[in-house]
């Protein structure tokens, strides 16, 4: 398991896939020619035409002069990677043996890869992607080739990560990927980079710790040194076994490793968008930018993947400005490529696609946004041929599109919407059509119902109405009518624009204030509450229950309590219910929102 | 006074959440949910009637095995059995209420684990799906991946204060883990935005690792998980009360498991207060495009009081019996403030606390009397002084035992009955579906007015049938009405419940039964075509009633309508309208009653309707007598609403500002009354002075008057000897008093009003001066 | 290399065109070169056009650009001098080499530093020592005391304790520069990246080094590299006060050199361990045509017109070189083209091309908030906005405010638009006000230049506009 660092380094279980990617050149060395002192040589052919002639000194002169039946074998296994450290296939190989030939086998992916066989690939398995495909080609170039960083950008689900990681695995570059979500500090960044080249695994003996402490950027560049020409050189030995004969294989390939130009090694860090969020991160940034300045060690490939583009970084600051590729999002053709390709039975989502696809893609061009809502509308879709009632041909597809051309604009609408699928129990669903939480979905007590309401009242209305709207005297009605007649002519225009700013803040004091009033307002509409307010208090006194149900209100973020020092006194509280919620409140206990409400 | 607030104050100085600190500013009152998150780390593991229990019960625990006396000659043991009594009478309904939490929950808790199970079997399905060699990397595949999204099963607790569920999530958590999922149980604590992402991840790795690991790097999860080679279980991380939560530190979470769903078997548990919607509003848009919610409804508050009122309230077992008025003020209190279950639990204990720490007999709801009894005679004697009592004369103390015991055996005999025909009431609601609480309240309030009592002094508008009751309109006549015409299946499977349910009642089980018989047989029979010829058979009877009753309910209608609908008379007409159905008169006009097979099947059907109605109706009036009309039922029934109201009610700032502005009414002196003098407390000399300078005042003003009124009456030797009594001493008793002093005390007197609320800086602006707090 | 090969190689060529033709779509130029590699270069080993791209890469690749910079001789000599007064009459001395970045700050100080340590160790042993710093990995005290502290334990093979504490640290830096002094050695100290240091909190580093030079029993010379041409004037007045205003200037290399540098890079030296000598002489001579031509000359000023600094230059030929099509193994037009494209980007324009239609009629509904003079707007007025748009004349693209919602949160994600005042997190998103990122101009390029803009909202732009 060499060349793929993160194999047991953790990020990702490597076993299995890498076992794939050699199998098959053991396996094929040994089926083809039987001897094992073949495949050293027929590899050393297979690098001989990748790698610079330094790398396999002397052999080289005796590959020339093949017969052409060993010519026939060198082009099968030319320019493949290196080769297995030990050519007796290890168990896993031959267990992944198998599922290797057949995947080559759907897939036509041989284990040989040339350039261009790797760039098909890539591309077939990523539409739309020829361009940037073949400059990240260009410029990972060969195993030793040299390479000024790299910034790759563009927005989400772009494919910039899987690109990137694919084409390194299949051509066995030794990488090591961190992304710095996942890794949320520097420290967890360095550790899991550097676990990675050293191939470190956790476990339950080292108490899943990983391999080196280092929390310091300073630190991590020694570490790293030590690390990376760690993995060269077991990378460069690997070449050189390949290009030793078994005999001089013995003890002495640190002396020609150094001969050896050092295999370029890709660190890439992935979202370093979050970067610019971590305190010193832009720091951070650009000293990993220059990495491999500061190591010394010229055999660096950085690789930085963001979903902004450079000028969030670079722009102002004075650091070397990386070069930068970027993945544009998918037109509507790709996008058709795509959502066909997601799909395996064929011509009717084709059609589907063909028929619904531009509509949808003028509210976005994401790729999983659209396969989910037009997933939710194929359903729709094809029901009727599932049924049997229109047959999958012409003018069964006119047909079905006619069928489906209503529901478009409701799916439309509900695009980007995320899916809640609902599991709740029958027993919930058809018990109980009956009480308030009905609709609401939930249930609040009398009281707090009236605190959420006049919270509602405090947030919308603009305190200096309240006294017109509530002062206790009677004969309210008439002159709140009056009043807040001429208040709406007056200043409609700046209350609109308190609406759209959203809802104001209020004192504890004011929202008990009018908790009372409207409570009290509620007990003299209806006598019931006249009687409750005879034998206990809503409304009338502000018992501690009517605290405690404010600061429940608090925990369902119905109403949110901004902060407050105790010199500063009283904190300010808002409404966050939303308007429907507070109609359903009220009409649950026919409360007349509007009477109260300062509406335009 | 409020002393299990008190209590809750104490336990909760320590814990405060950050975005927890509410109301307890403005006024010292806590939140329940602090009452979970005090619990420490991890989980919670207390029971909320439990922590109640501990709080009340365990006082007693460690005091004494035996209760106070409530009168100054109650023998020792006496109190001993009262206390014997309330542990096993609480002891019972616990369990009960444990069982009633237990059925409904685990509903939901095997949902969730079915759905988890199939997801994951989905997802196997997906990676079959996919080539074999993507689904070893989590970032191969840009559309697989994107596509694979987090699990997310929303769990709605239809209530927004959550502390009916501190529990819950415990036992979700057990559950699953008799499942063998990995769980991590995480608390809204775990998200404070000072700690960041950090927090949460450690502690779930603590959780389901099992060690402390020095970075919080998923990676610990996943080669642990791979070590965990043998059992591909899934990793289930539950989240409670998310809405807690801080939504910047929760969308990073949740984004870093959605990074690592490719490669673990991650999925994500929220509990939600209010509804699945919220979480709209509590993560970004960027973040809920990684997420696939799934939502589950747990039993909202009222079918957990349901629950309870049908398991403990209406089970005849404990004789002590929660009085009618005492029941609806619990039940109103849960309706009006916070309708949660467990404060209705927290009310019916306290209600059963009080009955045995008041009522010297209470003793009797456990006792068995065929034991002998030493002191019995304190017993006989307390007895005979009972009011209910007092009717019959007894000479000696053997028929007062007897009378006892019959008393005894009558009011355990009326409560079967009573809580069987509410249980019947309640069936017959669910069938036509009401509101069970809705109808039980009603039930109670009718009972309180002594509305079934068919006695003849019960008011005009006291008929069952009447529709108003109190200005709102009531469910029972409407019950009746709907199980009048209702269709025959709906009767039929009414008479069934009630047939199971009214072992207590033979008579009724026997009504019951005879209608059903007949609905059967009419049924079968009106199929048949020729029914004139057998003019006497089983049909016939049933035409007899239905005659009869049509024609009660003819008269009663009208008897309403002339609002002539006094209760003796419907009494009557239903009294011969049984007679008449009963005594087998003959087939009068029964051909002319029924033209068509089809119309007499109708008739039948809704003659069945209005037969079972009008036995409900019976029953009600026969069984439903509130117990306070009952012999003993002092010593067995708790009625004392005022205790348990005081009890419940807390107006904090009330009362505090009651005892600050009077402190001569606790402390017995006779000095000062309402004249501010040196010698009450430092905080009411500085309430009063702020009251006299009024909303704001200077402090500097304030900090003078009060080092005024101390050197004025150090300044008075005299009053030292009164000084000396009072509880502060320290300032009083000393001639002069020095700044030092007295600012030190000036500070702890408006440092204690502001911690109880009444006090505040004025604000930033106006910081010399403090705010009066009304 | 013996005949039979390049019939060999003609083959592989030929199968590599077959490839190469089913996946890339190559540029104009690229069938009659294609042709041409197989006309006139029949025998361009495979191995050997890796081996010279592995050079040119590794040329362009490594960090003391000696070629491309100008080699500012009286720069150096004035480094010398410096250096040569500080070591022969042991004085202490702080200078600061002040430049944009890659114009050989650093380069012509290694050169000086090379130059000087050799005299020097033959003239008087032992009398330099160095420190390098880098202002982006020591930013704190800490660590620099600590990476001190370390290089002089190494220079003077003392035993160096991580667990050393600040104290420990300053102490032993303190000791060592007087014994340093006492055996009259100079402590050079290397700030790179000076103007981080000054940034730093009360600049305590910069502070103790220059406050213990003022006194006798410290030898040492402080180098300030810095990219800041106001480097000094970030220090403080202590600091100031207590340093030398000795600055050089380095001042980026003039377009016209450039011109004549560039090629060089590119030309392979006969003498490298490429065997194929035709090979060589081919690829050049192609490389100085391509370098003479009229349209490379046009590209090459655009380049320079952007950015003059060597780094982007070597940039743009790394992405040159890079494009190489490995058959062919020559330069040709086509790849400078590709690399001044990839180099040339304007992420505003492209985002703006990517956004879909609904988040385009958002962008261009804020626009119109601005030019409205309504300085503050979030998600309500915008949708309040958006709706009038669509009140006025009805489209097919009235979207419910959810789904414009989630458009509005994309164009966030995009940082087309972004927070007026940050994210306030107890706040619907709604209801906070944002602000455009986007100019008015750059807006009017990215719909003319998006694909799927409907004509009427241009019309709705340019109304805004011009009224």
């Amino acid at each position: 398991m060499r060349h793929t660092f993160e194999c047991e380094g953790g990020k990702r279980q490597m076993g299995a896939t890498d076992a794939e990617i050699d199998s098959p050149k053991a396996s094929k060395l040994v089926s083809e020619d039987g001897m094992p002192t073949m495949t050293g040589e027929c590899a050393n052919q297979g690098n001989g035409t990748r790698t610079p002639r330094a790398v396999n000194g002397q052999s080289s002169s005796k590959r020339d002069n093949g017969s052409p039946g060993r010519e026939t074998h060198h082009r099968r296994t030319r320019s493949r990677p290196t080769l297995p450290a030990s050519t007796g296939p290890s168990p896993d190989q031959q267990s992944s043996h198998e599922e290797e030939r057949e995947r080559s086998v759907q897939e036509g992916v041989p284990g040989d890869i040339s350039p261009d066989m790797l760039y098909k690939h890539l591309i077939d398995r990523f539409p739309a992607r020829n361009s940037e495909i073949k400059q990240l080609l260009g410029f990972f170039g060969e195993q030793t080739d040299l390479m000024l960083p790299l910034f790759i950008y563009g927005g989400a689900s772009t494919g910039k990560t899987s690109i990137i990681l694919n084409a390194l695995r299949m051509m066995n570059r030794p990488f090591a990927y961190a992304s710095c979500r996942s890794s949320h500090t520097p420290r967890i960044l360095f550790e899991s980079i550097l676990n990675q080249l050293t191939k470190h695994t956790r476990s339950s003996s080292n108490n899943f710790g990983s391999s080196k402490k280092c929390d310091k950027l300073s630190d991590f560049l020694g570490l790293l040194c030590d690390a990376c020409h760690a993995a060269a050189l077991e990378k460069a030995g690997a070449i050189s076994k390949g290009s030793t004969c078994p005999l001089k294989k013995s003890g002495t390939e640190k002396v020609d490793v150094d001969k050896f130009p050092k295999p370029v090694i890709y660190l890439i860090f992935d979202n370093v968008d979050l970067l610019l969020d971590w305190s010193g991160g832009l720091r951070l940034i650009s000293a990993l930018m220059r990495l491999s300045e500061f190591t010394g060690m010229e055999n660096l490939g950085l690789i930085f993947i963001s979903s902004l583009g450079p000028d969030a970084f670079f722009s102002g600051t004075g650091m070397l400005e990386p070069i930068p590729i970027y993945m544009r999002d998918y037109t509507d053709d790709d996008l058709y490529q795509i959502l066909l390709k997601k799909k395996p039975k064929g011509e009717l989502y084709s059609s589907f696609l063909s028929a619904v696809l531009k509509p949808f893609s003028r509210v976005t061009r994401r790729v999983t946004e659209l396969s989910e809502a037009l997933e939710r509308l194929f359903q729709k879709y094809i029901e009727p041929v599932r049924r049997g009632i229109v047959k999958p041909d012409e003018q069964g597809k006119r047909k079905l599109f006619s069928l489906i051309q209503p529901h478009i604009t409701s799916a439309l609408h509900q695009t980007s919407s995320f899916l809640i699928s609902a599991h709740s129990p029958q027993v919930n669903v058809q018990k109980r059509p009956y009480g308030d939480y009905a609709d609401l979905g939930f249930q609040l007590s009398l009281c707090s119902k009236y605190l959420l309401i006049s919270a509602f009242i405090c947030s919308r209305n603009p305190a200096t109405l309240d006294a017109t709207l509530f002062d206790s005297t009677g004969g309210r009605s008439k002159k709140r009518r009056r009043s807040s007649q001429t208040a709406v002519d007056k200043k409609e225009m700046d209350m609109q624009e308190k609406l759209l700013k959203g809802p104001g803040t209020f004192p504890l004091e004011r929202l008990l204030a009018i908790f009372s009033c409207i409570s009290a307002d509620f007990s003299d509409d209806e006598e019931e509450a006249e009687l409750a307010l005879m034998d206990h208090c809503i409304g009338v006194k502000v018992s501690s229950d009517v605290l405690m149900q404010i600061s429940t209100l608090i925990n369902a973020n119905l109403l949110y309590k901004g902060s407050s020092d105790p010199f500063e006194g009283a904190p300010r509280y808002r409404c966050n219910a939303s308007e429907e919620l507070i109609q359903m409140v009220s009409r649950s206990i026919n409360f007349p929102l509007s009477r109260y409400l300062y509406r335009l | 006074m409020l002393d299990d607030r008190g209590m809750d104050v104490s336990s909760d100085e320590e814990h405060t959440l950050s975005n927890n600190g509410d109301a307890s500013q403005a006024c010292f009152i806590l939140h329940k949910f602090t009452k979970k998150s005090s619990s420490a780390v991890e989980v919670s593991p207390r029971e909320p009637a439990l922590s109640v229990k501990r709080k009340r019960g365990g006082k007693q625990d460690i005091s004494l095995s035996s209760l106070s006396p409530c009168s100054a000659d109650e023998p020792e043991d006496c109190g001993v059995w009262r206390m014997e009594a309330f542990k096993c009478t609480w002891a019972d309904i616990e369990a009960n209420i444990k069982e009633v939490f237990e059925v409904l929950n685990t509903r939901i808790f095997k949902e969730v684990q079915k759905f988890i199970h199939d997801i994951l079997f989905y997802d196997a399905q997906l990676e079959l799906y996919l080539s074999p060699k993507n689904n070893s990397y989590p970032h191969v595949h840009g559309n697989e991946r994107s596509s694979r999204r987090l699990h997310v099963a929303l769990l709605c607790l239809r209530n927004i204060d959550s502390s009916d569920h501190t529990m819950t999530f415990f036992k979700l958590k057990t559950h699953l883990k008799k499942a063998n999922y990995h769980v991590a149980n995480l608390l809204p604590h775990n998200f404070l935005s000072k700690n960041g992402v950090g927090a949460p991840l450690r502690s779930m790795l603590k959780q389901i690792v099992g060690i402390n690991p020095e970075t919080t790097d998923m990676d610990i999860l996943a080669s642990w998980y791979r070590a965990e080679s043998d059992a591909k279980s899934p990793i289930v991380i539950i989240i409670e009360d998310a809405e807690l939560c801080n939504s910047k530190v929760l969308a990073e979470f949740v984004i870093i498991l959605s990074e690592w769903i490719a490669e673990l078997p991650l999925i994500l548990v929220m509990g939600m207060a209010t509804s699945g919607e919220a979480i709209r509003k509590l993560l970004p848009g960027s973040t809920t495009r990684h997420l696939h919610m799934h939502n589950f409804m747990f039993p909202s508050p009222d079918e957990y009081l349901e629950g309870i009122i049908k398991g403990v309230i209406l089970r005849p077992f404990p004789l002590f019996t929660v009085g009618h008025d005492v029941l609806r003020f619990l039940l109103s209190q849960y309706d009006k403030y916070d309708s949660t279950v467990t404060s209705f639990i927290r009310a019916l204990k306290m209600a059963c606390m009080e009955h045995f720490m008041s009522q010297p007999l209470s003793f009797l709801c456990t006792i068995s009397l065929d034991s002998p009894l030493e002191n019995v005679d304190y017993l006989w004697r307390s007895v005979s002084v009972l009011p209910s009592m007092q009717s019959k004369q007894y000479q000696s103390d053997r028929d007062v035992d007897k009378g006892t015991v019959m008393a005894l055996s009558q009011y355990k005999e009326q409560k079967e009955k009573w809580s069987s025909t509410v249980n019947c009431i309640l069936a017959a609601g669910n069938l036509v579906c009401m509101d069970p609480v809705k109808v039980f309240a009603e039930i109670l309030e009718r009972q309180a007015g002594g509305i079934f009592l068919n006695d003849a002094n019960s008011s005009l508008n006291s008929d069952i049938l009447c529709n108003e009751l109190n200005g709102k309109t009531c469910l029972i006549p409407a019950l009746l009405k709907r199980l009048r015409d209702s269709s025959e299946f709906t009767v039929n499977k009414i008479l069934m419940k009630w047939i199971e349910l009214t072992e207590y009642i033979p008579e009724w089980k026997t009504e019951a039964q005879q209608i059903l018989n007949n609905l059967a047989s009419e049924s079968s029979l009106i199929n048949t075509t020729e029914f004139i010829s057998d003019g006497c058979t089983g049909s016939t009877r049933t035409r007899q009633l239905a005659t009869g009753i049509n024609s009660i309910e003819d008269e009663r209608q009208e008897s309403i309508v002339s609002n002539g609908g006094s209760s003796e008379m419907n009494v009557s007409n239903l009294k011969d309208g049984q007679m008449r159905i009963h005594g087998d008169a003959e087939p009068l006009n029964a051909t002319r009653l029924y033209g068509t097979p089809s119309m007499q099947k109708k008739i039948g059907v809704r003659m069945h309707g209005r037969l079972s109605a009008s036995l409900l109706e019976q029953m009600m009036r026969k069984y439903l007598i509130p117990f306070e009309k009952l012999p003993l039922n002092e010593a067995l029934c708790f009625q004392n609403v005022s205790s348990i109201k005081e009890l419940l009610i807390g107006q904090p700032r009330q009362g505090i500002q009651q005892n600050i502005k009077c402190p001569f009414r606790f402390l017995k002196c006779e000095c000062c009354n309402a004249t501010i003098s040196s010698s009450m407390f430092d905080s009411t000399i500085l309430f009063h002075l702020v009251l006299q300078n009024g909303e704001l005042a200077n402090l500097h003003d304030l900090y003078e008057s009060f080092s005024a009124v101390l050197r004025k009456d150090a300044s008075e030797k005299q009053k030292k000897v009164k000084k000396a009594h009072h509880g502060n001493s320290n300032g009083a008793t000393q001639h002069e008093v020095d700044r030092a002093l007295v600012q030190a005390r000036f500070c702890k007197a408006a440092s204690e009003l502001q911690l109880v609320g009444l006090l505040r800086m004025a604000g930033k602006k106006r910081s010399e001066s403090v705010q009066l707090v009304l | 290399m013996e005949p039979s090969s390049p019939s060999r190689k003609r083959k592989y060529a030929v199968e590599d065109e077959c490839n190469r033709i089913g996946a890339v779509q190559v540029g104009p130029g690229a069938d009659q070169r294609k042709a041409a590699s197989l006309i006139q270069l029949p025998s361009v080993e495979s191995s050997v056009v890796g081996k010279a791209i592995c050079l040119l890469r590794s040329r362009l690749c490594n960090h003391a650009q000696a070629h491309i910079l100008p080699d500012a001789q009286d720069n150096k000599r004035k480094i010398y001098e410096l250096f040569s007064e500080t070591v022969r009459n042991g004085c202490n001395n702080s200078i600061l080499l002040l430049g944009p970045r890659g114009c050989g700050k650093t380069m012509s100080l290694a050169q000086v530093l090379n130059k000087v340590i050799a005299e020097v160790q033959e003239e008087y042993p032992e009398r330099l020592c160095f420190v390098r710093l880098s202002g982006l990995l020591h930013a704190d005290d800490y660590s620099a005391l600590r990476e001190i502290a370390r290089q002089l334990c190494i220079e003077h093979r003392l035993v160096f304790s991580k667990s050393a504490s600040f104290d420990d640290n300053s102490q032993f830096l303190t000791s060592m520069l007087r014994e340093c002094a006492l055996s009259h050695k100079t402590v050079v100290f290397i700030l790179d990246d000076f103007d981080l240091f000054a940034q730093m909190s009360k600049q305590k580093l910069l502070y103790n080094l220059l406050n213990t030079m003022q006194s006798k029993e410290a030898q040492a010379l402080v180098i300030g590299v810095s990219c800041r041409l106001d480097a000094d004037q970030l220090l403080e007045k202590r600091v100031r006060s207590r340093f030398s205003h000795r600055k050089i200037l380095f001042n980026p290399p003039l377009a016209d050199e450039l011109q004549k540098i560039l090629p060089e890079l590119l030309i392979l030296s006969t003498d490298s361990s490429i065997v194929d000598a035709k090979y060589v002489e081919e690829f050049n001579c192609v490389t100085q045509d391509i370098f003479k031509s009229k349209e490379m000359g046009e590209i090459l000023h655009s380049i320079m017109a952007v950015d003059v600094s060597p780094r982007h230059l070597l940039n743009f030929l790394f992405a040159a070189v890079c494009t190489i099509d490995r058959n062919i193994g020559l330069f040709s037009l086509s790849n400078f083209k590709m690399a001044h494209a990839i180099l040339r980007r304007q992420n505003k324009l492209e985002s703006l091309r990517d956004v879909s239609v609904l988040e385009l009629y958002l962008l261009v509904s804020m626009k119109r908030l601005e030019s409205k003079e309504r300085e503050i707007y979030n998600f309500n007025t915008i949708f309040k906005e958006y709706k009038s748009l669509h009140d006025s004349h009805s489209t097919c693209d009235l979207y419910p405010q959810e789904v414009c919602q989630r458009a509005f949160e994309n164009l966030l994600e995009r940082q087309l638009i972004m927070f007026a005042d940050g994210r306030k997190s107890n706040i619907g998103i709604e209801f906070c006000p944002v602000k455009l990122l986007v100019s008015s101009y750059e807006l009017e390029e990215g719909l003319k230049s998006s694909p799927v803009c409907p004509t009427i909202l241009r019309q709705w732009f340019a109304h805004e506009e011009f009224k």
